[in-house]
């Protein structure tokens, strides 16, 4: 295989990748942000909230962590629209599914370092006198994502690299893109080879700056 | 209602309600009084702080503070007390291992309550932190983190955490216990000079010539039960009761020795 040519190839279709890759980043980003927040509150509900939303937050963790995400997409794809006899949109149910999808494996993280914030924590926060709409945001919330940090980071990772997945309900997002290309151009080893670049270069340069900032960020505190 | 101004009656605590660590505790002080609890590890003298900080729930008796009662025990259900939160927020407590909060500065740590559970603005906040820390000689350390300052700097600062919230009653959990013994005497010092200007003060400890210092009652415990209160003239030099002599016996002969 002659490198030039291939390279040339592959520059012909950088429109076509961008927007792919695109797509892929506006899904990750909506489902990073909005399974995050849903992660945390998760993992508080499950430490300390009323026993019955402990067991919801748990079914829900395990039905999420237990499941395929493949088979989730299709279920908010074809199946809740039927139920709820309504169209969800597409861009909503993708989102949906990977935020809730992200929810369950980052609450895991969130809840293993909840658990590592010691009871001393709490007990001065409630010796200062401070409710919890303070010491949740002010001392729980950034203890427990700084001590997070490289679980949510791998899952960050995960969800990044599991979006691929909306490509199989026909979202056009980097993975569908290049499949298309692939399909249309019979040349599938290099257009998924460089699809498959694109996902490296970008989740390895996200790992390598955040594992950076943490580092000098935790030594500073010695948490 | 008592006229004390700290009040516990029938006091009761147990943990999963057969390990008995408190068993039907009356003690009153006066403002201004340094009681200091001692008595033999697991007689309940620390979880006695935490139950008037209102860290514990107690399965029976009350709790008042200038003749309010702010935590009780309900009759019928152990794991619920009622807790009156104005009037426990002006207790002010500090613990054996510091426990502040190791992502905030040292002034981060001091002003995290006044702003944003009192509405104080951040620059009066400031300023009396700022005020505060120049009088324990912290000034210095004011943009430190936590992690970065030595035992007796934490736990000077852990003092000044709880002093700026105006604190009618101070609760001092073995707060010397964690720390090297050069660093101890810094931290005393603030103690002293806080008992100077006649702060309430329940203090346990486990240095026997610190509470000889600082006290002007002595309470000693053992198996959940107040065995005997005294002024430390008595205390120390001729308990009524044979289980405090023989406590305190033990503790200043391993004292003299090590």
């Amino acid at each position: 295989m002659n490198i030039t040519a291939a390279l040339g190839f592959l520059w012909d279709y950088r429109l076509a990748l961008s927007i792919g890759l695109g797509n892929t980043l506006y899904f990750t980003a909506l489902g990073l942000a909005f399974g995050l927040t849903l992660g945390f509150l998760v993992s508080v509900v499950r430490q300390a909230g009323h026993p019955v939303l402990r067991v919801i937050a748990t079914t829900y963790v395990e039905i999420f962590r237990g499941t395929p995400v493949l088979i989730q997409l299709f279920w908010f794809f074809f199946c809740l629209p039927a139920i709820l006899g309504m169209e969800l949109g597409n861009v909503f149910s993708t989102v949906l599914t990977l935020s809730l999808y992200m929810g369950a494996i980052s609450s895991e993280s969130f809840r293993a370092a909840l658990k590592s914030i010691g009871a001393e924590q709490r007990d001065a926060c409630v010796a200062l006198g401070l409710p919890a709409r303070v010491s949740v945001p002010y001392v729980i919330l950034p203890q427990t994502v700084l001590r997070a940090v490289p679980t949510l980071l791998s899952n960050c990772v995960t969800l990044f690299k599991e979006s691929a997945l909306v490509s199989a309900v026909g979202m056009a997002d980097l993975m569908y893109q290049g499949q298309m290309i692939a399909d249309s151009t019979a040349r599938p080893i290099e257009i998924l080879t460089a699809t498959a670049l694109i996902y490296f270069v970008i989740a390895f340069s996200v790992t390598r700056i955040v594992s950076f900032y943490e580092r000098g960020y935790l030594a500073r505190m010695r948490l | 209602m008592s006229s004390s101004f700290l009040n516990v009656q029938g006091l009761r605590k147990s943990f999963g309600g057969h390990l008995i660590v408190l068993d039907d505790i009356n003690f009153q002080m006066e403002a201004g009084e340094r009681v200091v609890v001692i008595g033999p590890s697991g007689s309940g003298k620390s979880t006695l702080l935490r139950c008037v900080m209102g860290l514990e729930k107690i399965d029976r008796g009350r709790i008042e503070l200038e003749g309010v009662r702010y935590i009780e025990a309900n009759p019928k259900s152990r794991k619920d007390n009622f807790v009156d939160i104005p009037v426990r927020n002006k207790v002010g407590m500090v613990f054996q291992h510091y426990t502040l909060f190791p992502h905030l500065t040292v002034l981060g740590n001091l002003i995290l309550a006044p702003m944003r559970a009192r509405g104080e603005s951040r620059s009066v906040a400031t300023e009396r932190a700022m005020q505060l820390l120049a009088r324990l000689g912290l000034e210095s350390k004011a943009g430190a983190f936590p992690g970065m300052l030595s035992g007796g700097q934490k736990q000077r600062v852990a003092i000044a955490r709880a002093l700026l919230l105006d604190p009618k009653i101070m609760l001092f959990d073995e707060v010397t216990s964690a720390l090297d013994p050069e660093l101890v005497t810094e931290v005393e010092g603030v103690m002293l000079e806080l008992a100077e200007q006649k702060m309430s003060m329940m203090i346990v400890t486990h240095d026997m010539w610190f509470a000889k210092r600082i006290a002007t009652r002595v309470i000693f415990s053992a198996e959940g039960r107040i065995i005997e209160d005294a002024p430390p003239s008595k205390m120390f030099t001729n308990p009524s009761e044979p289980r405090t002599a023989d406590f305190l016996k033990k503790v200043l002969h391993v004292e003299t020795i090590s």
